[in-house]
Parts: structure tokens; sequence; C-alpha cells
């Protein structure tokens, strides 16, 4: 620019060309920029797209030679070769068959092509007149006809090989024949193809068996298919992968950077270079089952599947994302992968067990195990309250019908018989007949629905004790220790921490105590604590109980663990307890609203008993509550043994409960309105049963679908800076330390006395120093899974968000499978019993048990129970496992274990339950129809007793026969309940090889051997059976489902000497060695004696 | 054997017919290189024509006048083009300082334009619809190609158009630009100003999220408390109104922002303000040129030569 | 301080045009008034020298004879209207790369924003609606602001200042403009977007907004101060007090507008409407601070109670 100078006009002088040459420039810059952002700023996927392919194909080039060293190793190996042979020896010995039917063949080509040219000519020259033919009429169409005549006639001249000597020559024929040659050598060619295949056909066999050979040797991939893959991967293009599923409105592009996810093969983060995005799926089975193109990946994962353009994004990890992904929790001792089972939850919210998913099912179980239901309602959890409820509704309603209709019969009949015609008369009565008609319809469907009513009052369990006993059963001054902390009193306890201030504690402890009921136990003479302890540690006790605290507890952890309970327990309470732990000190009636005593039985002149035969109200005839409601079974233990156990109990304490200071406010009654005010503000009554408050509803809020609660209404009170700040803005963050401290959200804010959070303290920190406040971090490990566990839970927890189709609704026999699995959890049958193979017992654990004696001293494993049993007979012993009414001090089929089968009491509807699962959990179908067998000639039983009483088989050494002498030392079962008890299949099949059902049984295997088509007894078999050509398996198995307890004797007379008392020893002897050899061992052993 | 036969043909034909053609040839020849030579002149003509392309044909019918630093065609440059001749061949000579009118007004209308280009290009991806409204959004900012850069634009352009008016207002103000004669002007920017407030905020509700959600909803509300038609405002019970009846439930289509209410903001949006506006921009142009041009900057004027006579 | 959180609020996309405010609007204040000054320089030389003002172009820009009074569009014009598009266009571009226009997440009638604000440039009128119910805030208002804009040209009768940045010659309308503009629409933007936090809660600047917090405040009525409790007695008292304050404002008014020398004059040009309607609108305009003080100061809701609407 000019200096701008007195004459010079600066306006029609300045130059703007640099300021636009620069604006220009800038220009052209931001559009250059605005192009680079749109191919690769917004677009990050393609730069993962491209590393990623340059990575795997990298990763399988190095796999390629290991491969192929395995391919090679396989096909070099003698079987491979020893078929190789064999293949290509056929190959050879069918050549020159194959070689002649070749050369035949290639004759008759070469003849069928000269005639195919002259035939097809002729043929269409023909059709053409024939249609001409038959398209005309008069003299045209005679002149076609003599044409077509003569064409026919022909010559038809070539030169062709003849088939007998391969010579050329010409030859000459009319139409007729052409045709005729050509159809022959055209089957002549399809039967010499024929006759070529069968002579191939045993060679391609071979080949088969050699493939299918290298397929089940070879593991992974072979060099082939990984070149493929690396080819595959090589033409790549660079595009959005995308999963649509628009009925759903899932649009999911994951796998734009995700690229490994479905690879054949496994893909770890180290293989590509530790980029984390690329590895394949980790659980490749899941993935079968839930293949991506069906479900995508957003609705077990969570994220915002359509973003891409950056992992934040694309991952919802933004405050406008509702469905982050779900992460792996910081926690310790959690998987990283824990949180994404939550996943699962949305579709699988009806299965019990989910499987892939331990750490969603732990949740699921300890929802109801730690009495979170107690205050929380839950879709499918602990129902019976509602359900009873509904019940007593319909029965109040149908009591009122009742009334009406039979006030309204009388009225009628009245009216009858004042009537002045007979027609109104009759018409009146008629009425009448139709009330009462009514009525006892409305009295049979009471019946009904009290039936269920008394079915659902036996399955109605309480996670808490029942508080009404507390006279009988506790020692007043503990309850105040108990309530102030029952953490510090027993660490593993299930009850939670109550923030009770100085003024609540005796409060709720007053009123506790005196709520309870005013009745003893009847006093017990004191038993023997060292018979009690052998008793506890072998009845089974500690299947749910454990003894000693924390590191060195030994037991079951579904149960209260017992270190301390000598400081707590009324011994003649504790005898009550352990000698039927549902026995209640007075029925409750659900209609009065209160405990009867025995003046009411008297009113009706009854004698004061109540139990399942007796649970009608004597005042309105209601069903009563009989039982305690606590899961805990009847062992069926003697008088005598509960005392001994109940002595040995009482031994456990830290310090004599004669140290506790006294706690005289108890009694004081102006406590007892302030601490029922307490207790029902904490909702003590929704896992204990406590007098007066039996109709208290649950005061949490419905969790059916928390997870899916929006943010904003999550209550962070001051916490939400912080939260935002930390990251834990999130309903995970918010579950976590809820959880951990549920009166966090508490800090800071200034409360009216009962308006702070009501959420009592599960879980305490390590240091157990809770006047600080702690965060999850400061908790014990088990601590942090458990509440990893319930965050996975809760967050899964949503409400639905796509179509039903998607969702599991177990139908059949999975839907009896997960119905089945909520009994088992709900009575801890997994503390003696395997139902799975993966999954092991309480039991099985204990010292006690892993001696080879203790081992046999295990109770049976369940896996294959539904295939084992008859459905009818295990409805009847699950019922009453003693399968006696009157000597009930027994176990119903395996008296010779000390472990012992309790009776849970079960409501048929559970029986029911358990039955089915059981029979769908080995598949067997329902109903069962026992297949006919036929009778046993006497010859066959003579040979049956022979074979039983051989010393080749000394069957009745193990199994229990009824003699105590004898049954002491059985490690087997009575061969008499066979009959009912098991399936005729599975028994032939137990009888082959019973360490093929059952590994490590004491029952040894190889007692028959395959002869000629069927088994024989592998063994000296008895003189008598020469000459018998039947199945002696089956023999064995007819002669058992035959057996009577006559037949039974004679055996054992036959027998003898033989039955004279063997030292349990020499079952277990068997049982050290691995099955095969046991049954050899076993063999030579009996045989020995 | 046929080969050969063919090759003696070939060469004897040859032999014998060579005198005339090669006769034939030179003449032929001759005619080329005339006609060469002529062409050779044209294409020095045209090279010479191209070097000032002003003198083409095409560029005369584009144009219509020659561009050379002459008064006359610097005039006709102007007027003769549709859209230059919003101006005037000449303007106050201290105008084109930036210092004076701060270009805000001209800033509004290039936004304007911008707008209404990206506004179009958005339509071919958007459905006023509940169902598909903030799909399409995500789609537009994941897929399409330049969706998210188009969308970014137009919502800024949006904001930014907002302040140059605010602004542009603000300068005509402070220069007392709308005195006498450009009073109704003024009137018609006032509206303008009213008119851009609206567009921006019909468009607020169109990706349907929380945030246009609620400031609409927000905004709407106030319309209940219209006084007489609105259902809570003042007489407006008395005068029958309720909330099936109001303003605010003409102005949604419904007593809730719903789908009718996304329509119409997409009407309203779309078609109906932008039309409007338009047409009171050419008034606005249009007023500017007829009230002579920019107001200044023009000579000030003196306290002591204010004609005591009133205008009335 | 919370320094993070007014960095959150800041770097809000939506937020930005804001800050550009924040720059734009003081900015071109000063390049107005530096105009003004110069301009009310010259024309207090001019004043003081008739013969000057008699050859003098009457203007601060540079003037030599033999330069164009007028020049042509194009290229002088055409070309800085370029260059501007260009320019903007890349502002443009470069924000559109660099910031996201904000979306949240699916609209959701059942979940509310807290705080829910209604776009910056109505935040006015939002933070109106504490001080005044909405049909005011939200109708009256805004029609009032309207047609008060419209007015303008129409009843300012002051000759002088028209196509010229000044000061001295237009100090009454501009102070009054100004002050609309800046005080009453900008300013209330700034506290809307800075200040009002979660429950359109007045939070002072950089303390940490917190949604729990509800602050307690009695809002009385004036009629409450003077125990007037019937309906009527109310109605008839409010109209009293507004129509007083009317007045008295507008005496106020009348004398500062008729103290001096311009004004003065100014005034002798008007008709009485113009007189009239200027009066009003600077009323009502000066009765909105007036309102907010005495809410902020006094807790006084209503001053004006009737059946049908509050004042």
């Amino acid at each position: 620019m000019s200096p701008d100078t007195s004459d010079r006009d600066p306006i029609t002088n300045q130059s703007l060309s640099l300021l636009l040459l620069i604006s220009a420039l800038l220009m052209v810059a931001s559009l250059g920029w605005a192009l680079y952002d749109e191919f690769y700023g917004l677009r990050p996927w393609k730069a993962y797209e491209q590393e990623f392919a340059v990575k795997y194909s990298a990763f399988l080039e190095k796999q390629k030679p290991k491969q192929e060293a395995a391919e090679k190793a396989i096909k070099t190996s003698p079987g491979y070769q020893a078929l190789q042979a064999q293949a290509d020896a056929l190959q050879k010995s069918v050549e020159p068959q194959l070689r002649q039917l070749d050369e035949q063949a290639a004759l008759v080509d070469q003849r069928l092509a000269v005639i195919t040219l002259k035939y097809t000519d002729a043929h269409a020259h023909v059709t053409d007149m024939v249609w001409r033919i038959e398209h005309n009429s008069g003299s045209s169409k005679k002149s076609w006809q003599s044409d077509l005549t003569e064409f026919e006639k022909g010559p038809f001249k070539y030169q062709a090989v003849s088939l007998s000597d391969g010579r050329v020559n010409a030859e000459s024929v009319d139409y007729e024949h052409l045709e005729d040659d050509f159809k022959a050598l055209q089957a002549e060619k399809g039967e010499l193809l024929v006759r070529k295949g069968d002579v191939l056909r045993p060679v391609s066999e071979l080949r088969a068996k050699l493939q299918s050979y290298f397929k089940e040797h070879m593991d992974g991939l072979t060099a082939t298919q990984i070149q493929g893959l690396i080819e595959k991967t090589r033409s790549m293009d660079i595009a959005i992968k995308q999963i649509n599923l628009p009925d759903a409105g899932i649009i999911d592009r994951c796998e734009s950077c995700h690229l490994g996810i479905r690879e054949p093969l496994t893909i770890t983060a180290k293989d590509m270079g530790g980029e984390r995005a690329f590895v394949s799926h980790p659980d490749p089975d899941l993935l079968k089952i839930h293949d991506p193109d069906k479900f995508g990946c957003t609705p077990c994962h969570n994220g915002n599947g359509m973003q891409l353009d950056s992992v934040k994004q694309a991952h919802g990890e933004y405050e406008h994302w509702l469905a982050p992904l779900y992460h792996g929790s910081g926690l310790k001792g959690v998987s990283p992968g824990a949180y994404m089972e939550a996943g699962c939850q949305q579709c699988h919210a009806s299965d019990m067990i989910v499987d892939h998913a331990p750490v969603l099912s732990a949740g699921k179980d300890l929802f109801q195990w730690r009495g979170c239901v107690g205050c929380h309602r839950f879709q499918k959890y602990d129902t019976a309250p509602e359900d009873l409820t509904a019940a007593a509704q319909t029965l109040d309603q149908n009591a009122k019908q009742r009334a009406q209709d039979l006030t309204d019969a009388a009225k009628a009949n009245a009216a009858g018989d004042r009537a002045p015609d007979n027609a109104t008369a009759r018409k009146d009565y008629a009425q009448a007949e139709d009330l009462r008609l009514a009525v006892t319809k409305i009295d049979l469907e009471t019946d009904q629905i009290n039936r269920r009513v008394k079915f659902l009052q036996m399955d109605r369990k309480k996670v808490g004790p029942d508080l009404k006993e507390v006279r009988a059963k506790l020692r007043p001054e503990w309850i105040p220790v108990w309530l102030k902390n029952p953490h510090a009193f027993r660490p593993t306890t299930r009850m939670p921490r109550f923030r009770l201030d100085e003024d609540e504690l005796p409060a709720v402890a007053a009123f506790i105590w005196q709520s309870g009921l005013d009745v003893k136990a009847p006093s017990q003479a004191p038993g023997d604590p060292a018979k009690g302890k052998v008793s506890f540690e072998s009845r089974g006790c500690m299947a749910c109980h454990a003894v000693g605290e924390g590191a060195n507890a030994v037991g079951g952890w579904f149960g209260a663990n017992l270190s301390r309970v000598g400081e707590k327990e009324n011994y003649d309470y504790l005898v009550r307890w352990i000698h039927n732990p549902r026995e209640r000190s007075a029925p409750y009636c659900p209609v009065e609203k209160r405990d009867l005593t025995a003046a009411d039985y008297a009113k009706h002149n009854l004698p004061y008993v109540f139990d399942l035969d007796h649970s009608k109200c004597p005042n309105d005839g209601a069903e009563l509550v009989v039982e305690q409601m606590t899961p805990m079974p009847n062992l069926r233990l003697s008088w005598e043994e509960s005392r001994d156990i109940a002595s040995y109990l009482m031994t456990l304490k830290e310090k004599d409960p004669s140290s506790y200071p006294a706690a005289p406010y108890l009694n004081d009654p102006k406590l007892k309105a302030q601490g029922r005010e307490i207790v029902q503000r904490y909702g003590c009554a929704g896992c204990h049963e406590i007098a007066g408050l039996e109709d208290e509803t649950r005061i949490g809020t419905e969790l059916t679908a928390e997870g899916s609660k929006p943010l904003e209404q999550m209550d962070f009170a001051l916490y939400i800076r912080q939260a935002k700040d930390d990251g834990w803005w999130t309903p995970k963050g918010f579950f976590e330390h809820k959880l951990t401290r549920p009166e966090m959200y508490d800090d800071g804010m200034l409360k009216a006395e009962g308006e702070e959070l009501k959420m009592p303290d599960f879980f305490e920190p390590q240091n157990g120093d809770i006047t600080k406040k702690w965060t999850p971090k400061d908790l014990p490990l088990e601590s942090q899974q458990q509440i990893a566990e319930l965050t996975t839970f809760l967050m899964g927890s949503v409400s639905p968000r796509y179509p039903s189709k998607y969702f599991h609704l177990p139908a059949g026999q999975q839907k009896d499978i997960q119905d089945g699995w909520w009994v088992v959890k709900k009575y801890n049958c997994m503390g003696c019993h395997q139902f799975t193979l993966d999954q092991s017992s309480v039991l099985m654990t204990l010292p006690q048990y892993q001696t080879p004696d203790g081992k046999g001293q295990l109770p049976p494993r369940l896996v294959t129970e539904g295939a084992r049993v008859n459905p009818d007979w295990l409805a009847r012993f699950l019922a009453n496992p003693a399968l006696s009414d009157n000597d009930t001090d027994r176990d119903g089929v395996r008296s010779y274990l000390k472990v012992r089968m309790p009776t849970f009491y079960f409501s048929p509807i559970e029986v029911r339950k358990l039955v089915r699962f059981f029979q769908a959990l080995s598949a067997q179908p329902l109903p069962y129809i026992p297949q006919k067998l036929e009778p046993l000639s006497t010859e066959e039983i003579a040979m049956a007793r022979a074979l039983f009483t051989s010393k080749g088989a000394p069957c009745l050494k193990c199994h229990a026969v009824g003699l105590p002498a004898h049954d002491q030392y059985a490690s087997a079962p009575n061969f008499l309940l066979a009959q009912d008890r098991l399936k005729p299949d599975w028994v032939t099949h137990w009888i082959l090889d019973p360490a093929l059902i059952d590994p490590g049984t004491a029952m040894p295997s190889g007692l028959f051997k395959q002869s000629d088509g069927h088994w024989v007894f592998n063994g000296p078999t008895p003189p008598i059976f020469k000459g018998y050509e039947g199945d002696q398996a089956s023999l064995v198995m007819r002669y058992l489902f035959e057996l009577t307890p006559s037949e039974q004797q004679k055996l054992i007379q036959m027998t003898g000497a033989g039955m004279s008392a063997v030292p349990a020893k020499s079952t277990s002897g068997l049982r050290r060695e691995p099955a095969s050899q046991a049954s050899l061992s076993g063999m030579r052993r009996s045989a020995g004696r | 054997m046929a080969e050969h036969g063919n090759g003696a043909d070939g060469s004897s034909g040859n032999g014998s017919e060579r005198p005339e053609k090669g006769k034939g040839l030179g003449v032929l020849v001759q005619d080329l290189r005339e006609e060469a030579k002529v062409l050779r002149e044209k294409a020095k003509e045209d090279l010479q024509n191209l070097k000032k392309p002003e003198k083409t044909q095409l560029y005369k019918s584009m144009f219509r006048v020659k561009h050379d630093e002459s008064e006359r065609s610097r005039a006709l440059g102007v007027l003769t083009n549709v859209f230059f001749h919003l101006h005037p061949a000449k303007v106050n000579r201290d105008s084109v300082r930036y210092s004076y009118t701060w270009g805000m007004g001209g800033i509004s209308f290039y936004l304007f334009i911008v707008l209404t280009f990206t506004g179009i290009l958005l339509m071919f991806y958007y459905h006023p619809t509940k169902v598909q409204a903030y799909r399409d959004i995500i789609y537009l900012m994941s897929d399409v190609p330049f969706g998210k850069l188009l969308r970014n634009m137009h919502r800024w352009a949006a904001h930014l158009m907002v302040i140059t008016v605010w602004l542009h207002m603000f300068r005509v103000f402070l220069t007392g630009s709308y005195k006498k004669p450009r009073e109704f002007n003024w009137c018609v920017g006032v509206v303008l100003l009213v008119f851009t407030l609206l567009l921006s905020f019909t468009g607020y509700l169109l990706p349907d999220d929380q945030l246009g959600f609620w400031a609409v909803t927000v905004g709407t509300n106030m319309a209940r408390a219209t006084p007489g038609l609105g259902a809570e405002g003042p007489l407006g019970p008395q005068l029958g109104m309720n909330a099936y009846n109001d303003i605010h439930f003409a102005l949604l289509g419904g007593s809730i922002v719903d789908a009718n209410a996304l329509l119409r903001a997409y009407i309203w949006h779309c078609i109906a303000i932008p039309t409007i506006l338009l047409i009171l921009l050419v008034v606005h142009f249009w007023r500017v040129r007829k009230d002579g041009g920019i107001s200044g900057p023009a000579p000030v004027q003196l306290e002591s030569e204010i004609k005591p006579e009133r205008k009335f | 301080m919370d320094w993070k959180q007014l960095w959150d609020i800041i770097s809000t996309p939506d937020n930005i045009p804001i800050a550009a405010i924040a720059v734009f609007v003081p900015f071109y204040s000063w390049l107005a008034l530096r105009q003004a000054r110069a301009n009310d320089r010259l024309i207090a030389q001019l004043e003081a020298d008739p013969q000057l003002a008699k050859t003098h172009h009457r203007k601060t820009q540079p003037w030599k004879p033999g330069w164009l009074k007028e020049v042509h569009t194009w290229p002088y014009l055409m070309r800085i209207e370029f260059l501007a598009a260009l320019i903007v266009t890349v502002i443009l571009t470069v924000w559109s790369i660099t910031l996201n226009a904000p979306l949240e997440e699916l609209s959701n009638p059942n979940l509310t924003m807290n705080p829910a604000k209604a776009p910056w440039y109505f935040l006015g009128l939002q933070e109106m609606l504490v001080y005044f119910d909405p049909w005011l805030a939200g109708v009256v208002f805004p029609t009032l602001i309207i047609v008060g804009l419209m007015v303008i040209p129409y009843i300012d009768a002051n000759p002088l200042g028209s196509g010229y940045y000044t000061l001295k010659q237009r100090k009454w309308a501009i102070v009054t403009f100004g002050f609309g503009f800046i005080v009453l629409w900008i300013l209330m933007v700034f506290i809307g977007t800075f200040l009002r936090g979660p429950g359109w809660v007045l939070f002072p600047l950089g303390k940490t907004w917190d949604p729990t917090y509800q602050p307690y405040a009695v809002n009385r009525d004036l009629p409450d101060l003077f125990h007037i409790t019937s309906m009527t007695g109310k109605s008839i008292f409010g109209f009293v007090v507004v129509a007083l304050y009317f007045l008295v404002m507008g005496l106020a008014l009348h004398k500062l507008i008729t103290r001096k020398g311009l004004n003065r004059k100014i005034y002798e040009r008007m008709s009485l409407i113009q007189y009239a309607t200027m009066q009003f609108f600077l009323i009502s305009m000066v009765a909105l601070p007036i309102k907010i003080l005495i809410r902020l100061l006094f807790n006084i809701k209503y001053v004006w109670i009737t059946p049908w609407f509050n004042v």
C-alpha cells in the first residue's frame, strides 16, 4: 500500500488484494481441514481397520507354521498313515477295473457324438412336420404325412465307431433305428457311470474316514484355512461394518473397530500388539448361542452402537447417552468382565441361573440370601406374602357371599312357604335350591384356596429367625449387644447393622423382648458334648453351618456361623430346635391376627396340637401358621442326640454369657411403643416374624426396573458434584456406593429424627472401624465381590427395551430346571449334593470328607438322579426321606451313611417342582411310564441266585440287606428298594459300567464283558449258566426288579458265612484305585475271600 | 496357393496405376496446403482474440458490458447485474470504511443465505416425526457425508445471525440512521429482528432432544399466559379459554409439545417464516435504496442550524 | 470459586455466542464511542467558528479537494463485501469443525431438565419471569419491546445526529437505548447464563450449583404491608400505587428532559402524542429495574393485585 500522501485518495488507491489473498488462502485451508475432518477426523474407525488388517495378517502369518506343523504331525501319525495306506491300496486294486470302464465310456462317447448330431437334426425335422400335420387339414395334411413317411425312411448315413470292435465304419439306417440307437447309447452311458461309482465307493468312504480322522485330531484351523483368513484380511475393504435389526431398532457398528470379535481363532491383546479393541470374543460359545447377526451387540453390552466418531461416543460414555457400555468394575477381586453380565439380565430375568454369567447368577442368589427381598419387592422373588394376601381377600369375599346366599336361600324358602299358588312357590324353592348350590360351589372353592394357602404357608420362609420365640430362645442381655452391631458378634452374619442411637437401641430391644411370646421350651437333661461334636460334624449340619471365625471357619455359609452360639442361646430351646427347627411355640391365625393359646383349643375342647396335619384354626377354620418360617430342615434326630449336639453347641463361646451387662430396661413397658415405631420404620418384619407386625409390607422401593431409573432421579444427595468429578455419577457408581455405605447419602445433611435413610449397613470396612466414612475400596475382598455381584444384578434389571421375541422365556424342561433351581437354592440343597459336574457341594470341601472313608460318607451325587429314579418314588422320598412314618430316625435309602437326608416339609408344589427339575436335568420324559419286564423263569431265578451268591460277585457285601450287624458296614442301598425306586434302563447301564455314570463310585466296573452280542459275567461264572444264551446283565437287572424280602432272605442264607461283618475298609479299598482297575482288583479280592 | 495369387495381383495392380495416382495425389496435397494456411490464419486470429476475453461473444453474452476502467462500464457493471444492482452505482466515499457500518447488515444477509443453503440440504435428511426426527439427527451426524459439518454450520450460523442482527440494529441506532426519511425501514428492520429470533427458536425443537423439548416447553408455556388468549392469562378463563382452545394449543397443535408441535415447528421453520423473512428483506433492501442509500457518514449538523419550525 | 463449573458453562457449545457477545458488544461500543468523540470535537470546533463551518466538509474522515465525493460500488464496496463474506465463511467453517452442535438424549416429558433454560437470546425474558407474571414477562413485555423499538423514529424529534456517530447531540436517546439494550437485554442474558443455577436459583458467580439448594424467601405483596385484606381494597390500592408511580416518574423524567439546552429544544419540537408515547415507554422501561430492586431488597412480589391479573 502506498503511503497516504496528501493528494492521493486513500479509498480509491488503497489495495485490499493482500487481505483478499490471505483470507482466500485461509478459506482454502479451512475447506481442506473440513475435508480431512470428514474423511479421517470423524472416521477414526478407518485407522482401526487399517491397523487391524496389518496386525491380524501378521498374527496369522505367525500362526500358519504352527498349524502346518500340527497338521504334519497328524498326517504322519500312524493312525492316519494306516488309513492312508489302506485307501491307496484299495485305490490301486480297483485301478484296472476303472481303466476298462473308462475305455468303454470313451467309445460310447465317440459314437454318441456322431449319432447325436444326426439324430437331433432329424428329430427337429420330424417334430416340425408333425406340427404341420396336426395343424393342417385336407390335401396339405395328406401331403405332409407322405413327406414324413418319406423322410423317416431315410436313409441316414454316417460314419461311427462300433462298440464291439473300436473300428470306424459307415452306417445307414432309417429314423426309427436312429432314434433307438441314440436312446440305447444314452442308457449305456448312464449305466457305465453307475458302475464306475460302485467300483469307487469303498475308496471314497475310506477317504471320508481319513478326513474325519484328521478333523477330530486337528485342533484350531488348518494352514489352508488360515491362508484363506489372510487373503480375506488383506482384501478387506475399509468400510463401516454394521448389524441392522430394524424390528428392535438396533444399528450396531461396533465391529467397525472390534474387527476380531467373530474371528474363528482366539486373539488376545498381546497377539495384536496390545490393542484391546481387536481381541476375539472371550466367550465364543456364548456368541454361538447369541448370533450377532440376530442380536447385535448393544442389547447385551449397551453403548451407542450407531456412533463411530469417537470411542467415548461409541461406548455411550457421555452424559446424554442413557445406556453406557457395561464396564468391568473398579472393585478388587472382581473379574474385569463382571459388569458385562448385567447385559444378560434384561432378557434372562426369568432365569435363576444364567449360564456363562456366574457373577449375575451370584447376584440373583445374594438378593435372596442377603435378605434384600425383605424390604425391596422384585418380581419373582418371595411371592408368597402377596399370594397369601390375595387368597385371604378371595376367602373373605367368599365368606360374605356365602352368608348372603344362605340368608337369601332362607328368604326364598320362606317366600315359597308363604306363596299364594304352587307356581310361585316352585319358583321360590327353585331359587333357594340354586342358592344352596352356589353355597356348595363356594365351599368347594374355599377348600381349594385353603389347601393352596396351606401350601403357601409351608413354603413361606423368612430370612431371619422368628422373634416371637426370643423369650424362650435368647438370653435377654445378649439382645442389645447384638442389635448394636451384629457384625461385631458374628462377622459373617446376614443381619445388617441398623444405625440405632443410644435411645433407639434400648427401645427396640425392649419391644422385641416384650413382644415375644411368654413360652418356655421343655427343660432338658444335659447331653454329652463330645458325642454331640461327632454328630454335628457327621450328620451334615456343617453343610449350612460353620464353626470358627474368619480364616479358620469350617463349614457352610448358608446358615449362621455358630462359633459363639453358646453366649446367646437357651439350652432347652436349642435342644427343641435341633430336634425339629420347624416346631412352633404357638400357632398363628392370620384371620384373627394373633397367636393361639391352649385356651383357644380348650374352648372347642380340642387338644393343643398343631402341625401340618392339624393346621385348621379351631375358632374360624382358617389355615394356621404351624411351622417356623425357617428353611432349616428336620434331621429327625433322637432327643438324646439333639441334647448331645445342643450341649456341644453351648460350649461354643468366646466369653461367658454372665459377663454380659444386665439389661433391666428390656422389661420397661414405657419403651415398648417407641420401640414398635422404630421397628416398623426399619421394616424389621420384612425378615423376622414379629408379634403384631405379621402383616407389615415391604418398606423399600421396588427394584425390578431399578437399572433404567434416570440418573437425575437417583438420590446422590450432596455427592452429585464429587460423583461427577470422580466419574461415578452413573447407576453403577450409585449402587456400589449405596451398598457399601448406605448412610453416605445422609452425609452433611440435616435430617429430622427418623428421616434418615433406613437402609442398614450390610458390609463393614476391612479394619472394622465404622466411625470413619469408608469407600468400596476399604471393604474386605469378599464383600467387594458381593457388592459387584449385586450391582451387576441391579444394573441389569431394566425395563424391557427390545421386542419380547428377544427375551428368553424358558418353557418345558428349561422352565422346570429354572423353577427347580429356585427351590434348590432356597433350601441350600447344594450344601450336600452335587447337581452338575462343575458344581461342588460344601461337604465335599470339608476336611472330614477328604479321607477315603470320608469320601464314602459323602451324600450321593445327583447329577443323573433324574435318569436313575422313578419320579413317583422320588416325590414320596422328598416328602418323607425316612420312607417310613413310625421309624423316622433313619435314612430311607442310605441308612449306612452318617450324614442324613433331612425332612424339609416341602409343600406338594415344591415337591412337584423338584421332581420335574431332576427329570428335566437329565432330559427324562414326563410322565414316566415304567417299561414292562418279562418275568424270570424258574431256572433264570436259580441262575440269578447263583450269581448273587457266587464268590465272584459279592453284591451283598456292600449292599444293605436289613441285618443291622451287616448293614453297619454296608456302603450301598438295599436291593429291595430297586423295584419302586430305580429305572430299569439305568440299572442296566449302571451294573455294566458304574464308573461311567458316577466316577469314583464304590461300585466296581467291568463286572460284565461283551461276548458274541450280549453281556456275560466277567469272572468265574457259576456252572448253572452252562448253555444260557440270554444277556446276563439284563438277567441280573430283572432279578433285582423282582426281588422280594423272602427272596432276599434266601440269598442271605445261601451266602451264609460270607455275610459275616466285613470291615468297611475293604469297600473303601476298592474305591482307592481309579474305577477301571477297581473292578479287576475288586474281583480278585472277592475271589480270594 | 491362394496367398501367392493375391500377392501377384496386388503388385501388378499397383504397378499399372502408379502414374495417374501420383498426379491425383499432387493435386490433393496442394489443396491441403492451401486449406492449412487458411486454418493457421484463423487460429492466429482466435489466439489474438483470446488475449482479451472480454471481447468474446460468450463473455459479452454473460456480462453485457465490457469491464474497463471507464466510469460508465463500472456503473453498468453494477446496474446491469441482477445481484449487484441492490447497490447503487456509486456510494458515499466514506461509507466504504468499515468503521461506519461494521458491515453487520451485509453479514446478516450473507448468513441468511448460508442458512438457507445448509437448511435445504438438511431437509433432505430429516423427517418431522416423533419416530424418526431424533434418529435422523444421529444418522445425519454419524453417516451423512459432511452431515455433522452441515448441522453445526446451520446452528452456529443461526446463532451468529442473531448476534449480527442485534449489532446491526445497535449501529443503526447509534448513527441515528432511523431518522427521516428512514423511519419505516427501521420498523421493517425491527420486524426482521423478531422473525430472525422466531426462526432460530422454531429450529430449536426440530432435533426432538431434551434441550429443544424443554426450551420450547418453557417458551411456549408463556403463551398460556397471554392476556385474553391464554388459558392461564388474565381474563383468559373469563373469555372461555382453556388448555384445549387457547393460543398455546394453537401454537403446538396440542396441549403438550408432541408430534403435532414438531410438525408445526418444522413448517414454520422451513417454509412460513423464511418466506415472510425473505419478502421483508426485499422490502428492507429496496427501502435502503429508495431512502437514499446508506445513511452516512454524513456531514455533521450543528445545533445552531436547527430550523425552529416543527413539522406538523 | 468453582472454576471448573465456570469453565463448563463457558465451554458449552451453545454458550459460545454469549462469549462472542461479551467480546463484540464492548468492542463495537468502543468503536462507536471513539467516532462519536471525534465527531463531537469537530462539532464543537465548528460551533465555535461559523466561518470554518461554512467551508469545512464536516466529516472526521479526511477530505481533499479533487477527491471523489462518491466512489464506485464496483470495485470499492464489492471488494469489501467479498472480503467480509470470505472471513465469515472461514470463521463459520472452523467453528463448525471444532465445536459440535449439542444433541442431548431423546426428548422425555417425564424427565425435567434442571435448569430448563430457554435459548440464550430469550434468557432476558426468562429472567423477567422471576419478577413478573408470565403474561407480563412472556407476552406484554415482548410486545412492548417490539412496539417500543418501532416507535423510536417517530418519537425522536431530534433532527441532529442523523448519519454520523455523536454523543453530545443525542445524549438522551443514546443513554436510554444503551440502557435498554445493554443493561436490560444483554446483561440479563449473562445473568441467565452464568448466575442462574438449578431451580432457576440465583447463585453468585462461580458458586457451585447445588440442585438441592432451595433458598428461603417470603414474598409479600405490597398491600399486605399496609394490612389491606379485601380484594377490592387491594385492587384499588394497587391501582393507586401504579398510577402514582407513573405520575411521579413522569414528572421526574419531565424535569430531567426539560432541564437544559438541546433536550429542551427537542422537547419543544415534539407533539403531545410523541411526548406522551415517549414518556409511557420510558416509564415502563424504568419500571423493570425498579420492580426487580424492590423484589430483591424488600421481597415484594406484587404491587397491584386484582382478581384477573397481578402486577
